[in-house]
């Protein structure tokens, strides 16, 4: 198996969001991984460079418009999350429950410290997931090169173990987009094989758009859940 | 160019409904309307006349009209249901927007673009659940926020699971490197977690409880009667379109079949000891998933029929029981409905839209359930007594379940007015406060549910209006021959 630039950025970019928790840094690092993506898919034989001088395939450059927009809509509701809408028309009790909400917040911020022991298990499970894309490849061998097959597992490993060790709302989002991304890769390089029935326009258009509106929903719902809990963590939701 | 603008209509209608939002009689009014539009569309559309456009082919066929009726029907029953009860902000766009999906699923016959729609619909339902009334001066609970996430978190895995099937599927040639693990069970088996998670089958139905329990019942009729049988109508073309899976697929199949009944036999069991009434009816319509894909996975004619019957009457019964639901609970709210016993005596007509679309869910006669469950129990008694026996018994705890529900919240005794109490020094009669009458059900109201279980009796006492369609959509299916 060969590793080029893009797996190996593709490889760290998805493994950096399955261990990091600060959505500044995941959040780049998602386009970060769309731009692997797109370049990946870019150098692979099957894809045809049609944008003129570039070198560039118009699926490739979906691809990373697809990135961009996902990180702009998460980026831009995170950068948003103080703001608060609505207000005007809560009752006292609601106002009351808000307050209370800002205080147990403002009071785990305070209490939260660095600890090396929330990094152990999305760690060790990224180790595992890492062997799995590298064996997974040799026994049950699915796309046309190991390589991209290592890329695709690798994305849908960590993506499933990312919202699976996520303790926040924006992460299960990254998550979920991970894993979505995974599948584009698996379906973009696996019809284009000889033996498949090729690529269809639909269903690459729908992929783009369903990781947009995924995107949007996770912004959405991230909103509401900071503006209800003065949070995004998922163990307030459950609190009570 | 019918069947783009099918889907395209109450897609782009959706948009004026949001515009609308503030005014919701209106809206509601506006999407009432664009639903009756679809279906003078489904009457003009030709049935089994496919056209192709974007590499994409749509096709209506006549089992599918069927279902696309029903599911607009659906659609206006719910919406003429939000004219009474209260309902989200966004609520006629939403519905707009799923019902839109919905025939795009019935329409295109592309396993890839449905596993993709169903994903979005998903992502456009999770917005009914934490949809607030307009204007309304409280917070959406923790409770629904954490429902919506999980729903979100199920389907987005669902659809993945389904996606990477069908990407096997193409490439899946049979009898292909033969002593390796046959990739038939492989796709099977992620076919089946993806329907499985979107059927809410025990053990993946915590979904639904949850949002039955915590989610406007209005909203839980969008994102169940209408997905929920367009899954297994995707699943049904799925067999269609890969019957070489079953050849290779074996002892598969017989897991599916028992791992479906022993899923209807167990959500049985959890409906018994359920604790709220909204938890048991979330339960009773786990079971029916169970038994529906159980006769699936049957893949004979009186099974598959079955399951079909059965889809037809969970949309309607689900409908039903829901809007009943609201109806008891409003305009007094949930803790009421939860607290007392004599439901169906305050509210006689929503009381036994619950009470009938419960017998709908358990498979009585002469509900349509009646006829699908008569269907599922000959095509387990074909194939194994023991599966007969599990099937029975899953269906046999729903029913103790409804009887339960009916004792404990619908027909308990009657509130008798205790007697007058004499007058406290110096009260006189102008001074007492007149004791307060249970509100009447809104003719409307009244009206709504007694179509909907006229429907129901309708199908269930004529089957035969549809069992033929159906009959000859399954005899037509390869995978029936495959097995």
């Amino acid at each position: 198996m060969t590793f080029d630039i893009w797996i190996i950025l593709l490889g760290i970019s998805a493994g950096s969001i399955l261990l990091l928790r600060d959505w500044r840094l995941t959040v780049v690092l998602l386009l970060l991984n769309y731009g692997a993506l797109a370049g990946l898919l870019n150098e692979q034989p099957f894809m045809r460079p049609d944008l003129g001088q570039a070198g560039l395939s118009s699926l490739a450059l979906i691809k990373l418009i697809t990135g961009v927009c996902t990180t702009l809509i998460l980026a831009v509701t995170a950068l948003t999350f103080s703001r608060d809408y609505g207000l005007e028309d809560l009752d006292e009790f609601g106002q009351a429950e808000l307050r209370r909400a800002l205080r147990a917040a403002a009071r785990q911020r305070s209490t939260e410290t660095m600890r090396l022991i929330d990094y152990v298990f999305p760690f060790w499970s990224g180790v595992a997931a890492l062997i799995a894309s590298i064996v997974l490849p040799i026994i049950y061998p699915i796309a046309p090169s190991p390589g991209l097959d290592f890329a695709w597992y690798w994305l849908a490993l960590s993506g499933v173990l990312t919202m699976a060790t996520a303790n926040d709302v924006l992460k299960i989002g990254l998550g979920m987009l991970l894993c979505t991304s995974g599948i584009d890769l698996l379906y973009s390089a696996v019809m284009s094989a000889p033996a498949a029935s090729g690529l269809k326009i639909m269903p690459l258009l729908l992929l783009s758009v369903v990781q947009i509106l995924l995107a949007l929903a996770i912004a959405y719902l991230a909103g509401l859940v900071y503006g209800r809990l003065k949070t995004l963590a998922i163990s307030e939701l459950y609190r009570g | 160019m019918l069947y783009l603008l099918l889907i395209f209509f109450p897609l782009s209608m959706a948009f004026s409904a949001f515009l609308l939002r503030r005014l919701p009689r209106l809206a509601i009014a506006l999407s009432i309307g664009t639903l009756i539009v679809e279906l003078l569309l489904a009457v003009q559309v030709r049935v089994d006349d496919p056209v192709r456009v974007l590499g994409v082919t749509f096709l209506l066929s006549p089992l599918n009209q069927i279902f696309l009726f029903l599911f607009l029907g659906v659609g206006i029953a719910t919406l003429t249901a939000a004219l009474i009860v209260p309902h989200g902000e966004n609520f006629s766009a939403i519905g707009l927007l799923t019902v839109g999906q919905t025939i795009a699923i019935l329409v295109m016959q592309d396993s890839f673009v449905t596993a993709l729609v169903l994903v979005a619909i998903g992502l456009t339902t999770v917005l009914a659940i934490v949809d607030l009334p307009t204007g309304a001066g409280v917070l959406v609970s923790r409770q629904t926020l954490a429902t919506a996430l999980k729903y979100l978190v199920l389907m987005v895995v669902s659809g993945i699971l389904l996606y990477i099937a069908y990407v096997l599927t193409d490439i899946f040639r049979p009898g292909e490197l033969p002593g390796r693990i046959s990739p038939a069970r492989f796709i099977l088996a992620l076919l089946a977690a993806g329907f499985a998670l979107r059927m809410a089958l025990t053990p993946f139905h915590s979904w639904l409880v949850d949002l039955i329990s915590y989610a406007g019942s209005l909203a839980a009729i969008l994102i169940i009667a209408l997905p929920a049988p367009a899954s297994l109508l995707v699943f049904l073309l799925t067999l269609q379109s890969f019957p070489t899976l079953l050849f290779e697929g074996g002892q598969a199949l017989n897991v599916l079949r028992i791992g479906a009944a022993v899923s209807a036999l167990l959500a049985g069991a959890l409906a018994l000891t359920a604790i709220t009434l909204r938890q048991r009816i979330a339960y009773l319509i786990a079971s029916n998933c169970g038994i529906i894909f159980y006769g699936f996975a049957s893949l004979s004619l009186a099974g598959l029929s079955g399951a079909l019957v059965g889809v037809i009457n969970l949309a309607l019964a689900v409908t039903t029981v829901l809007i009943s639901l609201a109806l008891l609970e409003h305009p007094h709210e949930r803790l009421t409905a939860e607290s007392r016993n004599d439901l169906f005596w305050r509210r006689p007509v929503a009381g036994a839209g619950v009470l009938g679309g419960g017998l709908a869910l358990i498979g009585w006669l002469p509900f349509p359930g009646g006829t699908s469950s008569l269907l599922v129990l000959q095509a387990a008694a074909a194939i194994h007594w023991g599966e007969l026996l599990i099937v029975l018994a899953a269906m046999g705890l729903a029913a103790l379940t409804l009887v339960q529900l009916a004792v404990q919240y619908l027909i308990g005794s009657r509130d008798i007015p205790s007697d007058e109490e004499p007058p406290l020094l110096g009260e006189t009669e102008l001074d007492r406060l007149p004791l307060p009458q249970p509100a009447s059900e809104p003719l409307s109201s009244v009206a709504l549910i007694s179509i909907l279980l006229a429907v129901m009796l309708a199908i269930g006492l004529f089957p035969n209006v549809l069992l033929p369609t159906i009959e000859a959509a399954v005899r037509s299916l390869a995978a029936l021959h495959a097995v």
